[in-house]
């Protein structure tokens, strides 16, 4: 399998001498193309720092990322933007829409950005599978929390990214909203040939995923092929992590 | 965590920061209008106890001439009056003073005058105390062939000390002075814009011509007080006619006066000073409206973790109490140099204007501070009392910033509805309103009524002015154009409020451009409407006239067209006082054109006559009828009523009669003045040339052009522009500060939303533009309500004034003027979004992730 996204030896330094901080300690990882990844972790082992230089969000210290062929390394902070714009989709835990903008014109935004327009038949597949047709009109403010969360994963999916990265995108939802969105972004790897990298700390979620990385320390420690979410906990268990 | 709390400490001290810059910015525009009203209006009064200073008795004429110094018919202090003064047990010193006609020869030959204004002459009071005036270079004359003058015309004309100056005097014959100083008179507003000269005594007595003193002075010696004085010099035989004032009466009279000249100045500064003060009030209420609403969760946490509302209370009160305090006194100091700065401004402009110390007086400190404190806790404490009346653990889920629809309440729209139309009422009746002033003082508060309705209605009315000036940018740089479309709109009320200061600073801008390019216009078509003459030739000095050998010379130039003296003077018609006067051929109905109400003005010859319709009643005659005109002679001549007129914005007299009669009537030794046209096809050049020949000779002729007219008149118009644009400008300044200051809050309060945004694909270029365009939005807004109240008020203001002048004047609006405040709004609004817009640029994604 071709890999998406890779990063090889990445490592991400906070602060300077006595105080500094390791986030990342030589992370060398390969996400597959059309799979479905969820890195775990403890708290603090860092889950979000490596996933923000894997979207080209934050520069790594040392070492390097690609995304399909790309290098990430020396790319300018607009190229990197154009980046992100075009080849990654992106579903955060919270705060994922604008709240001046109504679901629809949230799930046009990248594309708006961009100045492209919709390919109508693929904007009401993705409106279609997540249910959200009779909801385009409404403002987030006016939508439930799994609802907001559907059309994140809309927006993620409207420009067909490379990859989607996802950072607990079910941490602030009640579990029938959280294994709607789960059961969608697996359908999207499945069905729609989509990369995705989801961050978790909930076993039932990377239950989901095709894959689990987990992290310790900033160190890969160790990884799991189709989890569930009995071997998630009994790895973790093991591993004492 | 820790990167949250330092973010938050970072928001806090911008926050900080720009609070109190607000609260600053604002005290100092108000201290720094009231320092300059204040330093001024101390400079007028300084100087009249310049005028009456040392002066502890005056004795005055029984009815002191008020309407022209030293005219002929002024009564006067005899010479022997002083002599008795000096004489009084107690005074230590007494003089006369002398103020009569001296026109003064300028540097090109011809008598100076400023706006019509014969020079004045002046004695010099041989006690240096009690002069009204200062050395300012030289020395003061001490023979009878010295003069000194004042300062300004001595640099006007390039004077120099030693030199010859010519004056004329009170019989027309030029006499020669060596110059030997310059004096300051300080603002002394007695003498208007003209020279002054100042001379011996006896010499002062010979030039004007005057039969005495116009005032005796006198100064007391050590332990006699003013009223003792002034007692003794009432008790002296003879004073009965006499006023007799003390020296603190006679400052306070001659102050009193000289604020009724400046008066309008005084007013507009007050005025000024208001403007500032609501706009400072707006712009730190609004900056505390938002610091207290984006505060709103750390307040509940406060009250989850047990702070009591009334600890939460006192906390923000003493908080926002130190704030103001301390921001407020900066802004003191900060208005003390702005003062300063005003007031070198308007000595750049040339505007005659008192510089003396500033003032810093205890009311200018306390109000300035009031306002900074009062409004400062006030606008804290409402929001906060609205936050913690919200239920802690709401309002700390709540998202703060996910406001979008304003919610109106429908007291505030009745509120604004009865106010729009009660100002609106008011206008009109105060374009209806013809009598005295009180038409304008009626618009005026409609103006004000209706503004407060405007503001009522801002949060109504913003978002759909928003969105229609946000279409275009929308349709041509898409996406980032239609965020700023939608986030300029998001708060309708803080919007409103932000840009309410700007809108008022353009409001009265154009209102005043408007106004003032009326009136310009007004009296542009008034001059060429009523008084089409390209020359007019006048006696420079008062009393004088333009000898008839003058105006043979003038009728006889084939360069000139119509050249027409006129006579006027008192005299008694039909037992009434009355203005008879003559006009010269050709004039009438072309160069001076009434309304003619019946007959007509050519049927005007000998033995008949026209009559003003307003003084047909006072004569008890009409057409047809007969008036009676004394004659010096003692006879009296009927002549019949051939022509009526209205002499509405016309220069007639109240009986006109043939030239012929006049000249044998009252044989004047020449004519008040000639209208003189250039015939036609004649170049300028040319006419002037022979204007000026014809009239070279005479030193004392002074020739006005239409053009000198109009340009001396655009001068003054320029000079009032620039000033009270200063001014309007500063208010413009403060309100742009406001706007940045708003999109600074605005864009910390928005972090969050400018990391997902950049995330998903926004440029630093594109953020940054966005910005821009909120900020232009704004501008807009405020631009096109400002522009639109202020046109509507200026137009009214125009029509009453056009309604009080019986119809006559135009109403001007100035396009390119109007559309240089659009772009100057434009840009300065851009430029207040930089800072905001390179603050958030510059934030890193990820970091502005970690909040929330
Ligand atoms: N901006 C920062 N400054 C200092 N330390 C940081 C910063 N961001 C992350 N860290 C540290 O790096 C480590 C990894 O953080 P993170 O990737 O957020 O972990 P996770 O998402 O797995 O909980 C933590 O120890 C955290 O404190
Ligand atoms: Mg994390």
């Amino acid at each position: 399998m071709q890999p998406s996204v890779e990063a090889e030896d990445l490592v991400k330094v906070y602060g300077a001498g006595d105080t500094a901080v390791y986030a990342l300690d030589g992370v060398t990882a390969a996400f597959g193309s059309g799979q479905f990844t969820a890195i775990m972790g403890p708290s603090g082992s860092g889950k979000s720092t490596l996933m923000h230089c894997l979207a080209g969000l934050d520069t790594p210290t040392s070492g390097e990322v690609r995304i399909g062929d790309t290098g990430l390394s020396g790319l300018s902070d607009r190229a990197l933007t154009l980046l992100r714009r075009r080849r990654v989709g992106f579903v955060f835990q919270s705060f994922n829409l604008l709240p001046t903008l109504t679901a629809g014109q949230n799930i046009r935004l990248p594309l708006d950005l961009a100045g492209r327009k919709p390919d109508p038949r693929w904007e009401n597949e993705v409106v279609t599978r997540l249910n959200l047709t009779d909801r385009l009109d409404h403002r987030p403010a006016e939508l439930s929390g799994g609802q907001q969360q559907r059309v994140a994963c809309a927006r993620a999916l409207m420009t067909r990214p490379d990859v989607i990265f996802a950072d607990e995108p079910t941490g602030n939802l009640d579990s029938a909203s959280g294994a709607e969105v789960l059961s969608f972004l697996r359908s999207s790897v499945r069905e729609l040939r989509q990369t995705v990298i989801m961050v978790t700390h909930d076993p039932v979620a990377a239950g989901y995923a095709d894959r689990v990385l987990f992290l310790a320390d900033g160190r890969v420690h160790g990884e799991l092929h189709d989890p569930t979410p009995r071997s998630v906990l009994d790895y973790l268990k093991l591993a004492g992590v | 965590m820790l990167r949250a709390a330092l973010a938050n400490l970072n928001h806090r001290k911008a926050r900080l920061a720009l609070s109190s810059l607000a609260i600053c910015l604002g005290v100092a525009f108000v201290a720094g209008t009231l320092v300059l009203g204040a330093s001024m209006n101390q400079a007028f009064f300084s100087s009249f106890a310049a005028g009456a200073k040392n002066v502890s008795a005056a004795v005055s004429p029984p009815s002191p001439g008020k309407a022209r110094p030293g005219s002929s018919g002024d009564p006067s202090v005899p010479a022997s009056v002083l002599a008795e003064v000096r004489s009084v047990p107690g005074v230590a010193a007494a003089a006369g003073r002398l103020v009569g006609q001296a026109p003064l020869i300028g540097s090109n030959g011809k008598v100076i005058s400023n706006g019509e204004q014969p020079g004045i002459g002046i004695n010099i009071p041989n006690d240096g105390a009690l002069r009204g005036f200062a050395i300012a270079s030289g020395h003061l004359p001490d023979g009878a062939g010295q003069v000194a003058v004042d300062k300004a015309t001595a640099a006007d004309e390039h004077f120099r000390l030693g030199q010859a100056v010519r004056v004329v005097d009170h019989s027309g014959v030029v006499r020669a002075f060596v110059l030997t100083g310059t004096i300051d008179l300080g603002v002394n507003r007695e003498f208007g814009n003209s020279t002054v000269t100042a001379f011996q005594t006896a010499t002062g007595f010979s030039v004007t011509g005057r039969p005495g003193y116009d005032m005796v002075v006198a100064r007391a010696a050590p332990g006699v007080s003013q009223g003792t004085l002034v007692a003794r010099i009432r008790n002296l035989p003879g004073m009965g006619g006499y006023q007799v004032r003390t020296g603190g009466q006679l400052a306070t009279a001659e102050a009193n006066d000289a604020v009724h000249f400046t008066q309008q100045f005084t007013t507009a500064i007050l005025v000024f000073a208001l403007i500032a003060l609501v706009v400072a009030c707006i712009v730190i209420y609004n900056t505390f409206t938002i610091l207290i609403a984006q505060r709103g969760r750390e307040l509940a946490l406060l009250r989850c973790v047990g702070a009591s509302r009334r600890q939460v209370f006192g906390g923000m009160l003493i908080e926002s109490a130190v704030v103001g305090l301390v921001a407020s006194a900066a802004g003191v100091l900060a208005g003390l140099g702005l003062g300063w700065a005003l007031q070198r401004l308007f000595a750049a402009f040339g505007a005659d204007v008192p510089s003396g110390p500033l003032a810093l007086t205890p009311a200018t400190v306390a109000v300035s501070m009031a306002v900074g404190v009062l409004v400062t806790v006030a606008a804290s404490l409402l929001p906060a009392r609205s936050a913690t009346r919200v239920a802690p653990v709401a309002a700390l889920g709540g998202q703060v910033d996910a406001q979008v629809k304003a919610k109106v309440g429908w007291l505030r729209l009745a509120v604004a509805i009865v106010f729009a139309a009660a100002g609106t009422v008011l206008t009109f009746a105060g374009m209806r309103d013809v009598t005295g002033n009180s038409g304008f003082v009626e618009i005026a508060g409609g103006g004000c009524v209706c503004f407060v309705a405007v503001l009522a209605l801002g949060p109504v009315i913003a978002p759909p002015v928003i969105t229609f000036f946000g279409w275009l940018p929308g349709r041509l740089a898409g996406a980032t154009a239609r965020l700023a479309t939608a986030n300029a709109r998001r708060n309708p009320h803080r919007v409103a409020a932000t840009t309410a200061a700007l809108m008022i600073g353009i409001t009265l801008m154009t209102l005043f451009t408007v106004v003032v390019s009326s009136a310009q216009a007004s009296s542009d078509t008034a001059i060429a409407q009523h008084y089409p003459v390209d020359y007019l030739v006048q006696a420079g000095r008062g009393g004088q006239t333009v000898p008839p050998p003058v105006v043979r010379a003038l009728q006889a130039s084939r360069a000139l067209g119509i050249v027409a003296p006129q006579y006027e003077q008192r005299a008694t018609a039909n037992g009434a006082g009355v203005r008879v006067g003559a006009i010269g051929r050709g004039a009438l109905g072309f160069s001076v054109k009434p309304t003619i109400v019946s007959g007509t003005l050519a049927a005007v010859g000998p033995g008949t006559a026209g009559v003003d319709s307003s003084k047909l009643t006072a004569l008890g005659t009409r057409q047809g009828g007969t008036v009676a005109v004394a004659t010096p002679g003692g006879g009296s001549r009927a002549l019949r009523v051939v022509a009526v007129y209205n002499s509405a914005g016309v220069t007639m007299p109240d009986v006109l009669i043939s030239v012929g009669d006049y000249l044998r009537y009252f044989r004047p030794a020449g004519a008040d003045d000639v209208l003189i046209n250039a015939a036609p096809g004649v170049p300028p050049a040319t006419s002037r040339a022979a204007v000026d020949a014809a009239t070279g000779s005479d030193p004392l002729l002074v020739v006005f052009t239409q053009a000198d007219y109009k340009a001396n008149l655009a001068g003054r118009v320029n000079q009032v522009l620039a000033l009270f644009g200063t001014l309007l400008g500063l208010a413009v300044l403060i309100a742009l500060f406001g706007i940045s200051n708003t999109l600074t809050l605005s864009v910390i309060e928005r972090t969050r939303e400018s990391a997902l945004l950049r995330a998903l694909g926004l440029t630093r270029g594109q953020l940054r533009r966005m910005l821009l365009t909120e900020a232009l939005l704004m501008a807009l807004l405020a631009v096109a309500l400002g522009i639109g109240l202020g046109a509507v008020f200026g137009w009214a203001i125009v029509h009453a004034f056009i309604n009080s002048a019986g119809g006559e004047g135009v109403v001007s609006i100035p396009y390119a003027q109007i559309a240089l405040y659009v772009v100057i709004g434009v840009c300065a609004a851009l430029a207040a979004a930089v800072f905001p817009a390179r603050r958030a640029a510059r934030t890193s994604v990820v970091a502005a992730m970690a909040e929330a």
